[in-house]
């Protein structure tokens, strides 16, 4: 089950506080590319893009993230 | 599977839905039918790798598609992939290596909006190494007989609720412990680059380090570990090409050897899948000699560019339908 979208883990994951090596190829290249974009332009908006974008990703895809949400969020 | 044209056209004059690969010749003479394809000569096949202009690799669509949908792109529309693609299903691409759209993808691939909420698999079609530059890579359009040196053809596959479509890799290089080198500028083609952050020019640095540039460089995408491939150095006018483009604040560093391809592939293929599609890279065909070598449970083209929602180089990438 993965927590509500103001869990501030999303906040950590996006911006690369929190660091995992997910096992899906998608989710992994999801999260890095908005790692990636917001150390070039962060601000909370940014950020708050970032979370809406990745929380969506894994609200699509929770039946196969099981082992990542698992690891990131217990 | 590879066939023979005439076992292929049987296949698509009964109403196969077909993902092709093979030499021009051969795919100028099929019937018009569902199938999409590419130019190649090179394939791994369940017997092992091999190189032929005699028979095409088929691969049939899943059978849970319930839909599918052909459509040529060009540059200005590759970006509507994602939005086209099947809400449950996924998107197989072929692009033809060394045209616009290949750039233009490879660039902007991890940048279009929806891509990663979608599944987009595919390869970059090529042609035998002996004609290189003399006949240019190729997609088909089976529906219409098509064919084309600038557009990406896409078959677009709507799959059966209850069947989750899944996306994998198998990509034996991990980063090595050398230098960790970032570029201030993208592209396929790199003059400088920054050594552990100290300015230098990258094939310079290339030289001095005497690098094996059959090993790529690396970088990890959060667990999903993204080749770049070296095409060519040139101390001469200071400039590498690659065979993918680097990004701006991508942190890579060039690949730990890999003692033997075979070997490591099996250790490194993930237990219990079942591919609907695969295809791995001419790179990896070459300079871990492939031809003969079984890749077991991976059978496929042989490939100028992996296509797994970005561009890849030297991996192998497959497509899996799991129960939901």
């Amino acid at each position: 089950m993965i927590p509500n979208k103001s869990d501030k883990r999303w906040q950590d994951l996006v911006t690369g506080r929190i660091t995992h090596q997910f096992k899906s190829v998608p989710a992994g290249m999801c999260v890095f590319r908005n790692v990636r974009a917001l150390s070039q332009q962060g601000g909370e908006e940014n950020i708050q893009k970032s979370v809406e974008e990745v929380y969506a990703f894994f609200t699509k895809y929770e039946s196969i993230l099981t082992d990542d949400i698992k690891a990131i969020f217990g | 599977m590879l066939k023979t044209i005439k076992e292929l056209e049987q296949d698509i004059l009964q109403g196969k839905r077909l993902f092709v690969a093979g030499e021009e010749e051969l795919l100028k003479k099929l019937p018009p039918g569902n199938w999409i394809g590419g130019t190649i000569p090179y394939f791994m096949d369940e017997k092992g790798g091999i190189t032929t202009r005699e028979k095409v690799f088929v691969t049939e669509v899943p059978s849970s598609t319930v839909g599918t949908k052909i459509a040529w792109y060009n540059e200005k529309n590759l970006g509507n992939i994602p939005k086209d693609a099947p809400e449950n299903g996924f998107s197989f691409v072929i692009i033809p290596a060394t045209s616009k759209v290949h750039v233009t993808f490879a660039q902007n691939a991890p940048d279009y909006e929806g891509i990663f909420f979608k599944n987009i698999i595919g390869w970059i079609s090529g042609v035998h190494l002996s004609d290189l530059g003399k006949v240019s890579p190729k997609v088909f359009n089976g529906e219409t007989r098509q064919l084309s040196d600038e557009l990406a053809i896409v078959m677009h596959c709507e799959i059966e609720k209850g069947k989750i479509p899944t996306i994998g890799i198998v990509n034996l290089f991990k980063p090595g412990k050398g230098d960790l080198l970032t570029f201030p500028q993208g592209g396929f083609s790199v003059k400088d680059c920054l050594v552990n952050g100290k300015k230098e020019n990258f094939a310079a640095y290339l030289g001095r380090i005497k690098a094996d540039t059959r090993l790529p460089l690396v970088a990890n995408y959060s667990g999903a570990m993204v080749n770049v491939s070296f095409q060519a150095v040139k101390p001469e006018d200071g400039v590498v090409d690659l065979y993918a483009p680097v990004f701006e604040g991508v942190e890579y560093r060039i690949a730990e050897p890999v003692a033997d391809y075979v070997t490591e592939f099996t250790k490194a293929l993930p237990s219990g899948i079942n591919t609907a599609f695969s295809c791995n890279c001419i790179l990896n065909f070459l300079y871990s000699e492939l031809e003969g070598k079984r890749t077991p449970g991976m059978a496929g083209p042989i490939t100028f560019g992996e296509i797994a929602y970005q561009l890849l180089n030297q991996t192998l990438v497959y497509l899996e339908i799991k129960e939901g």
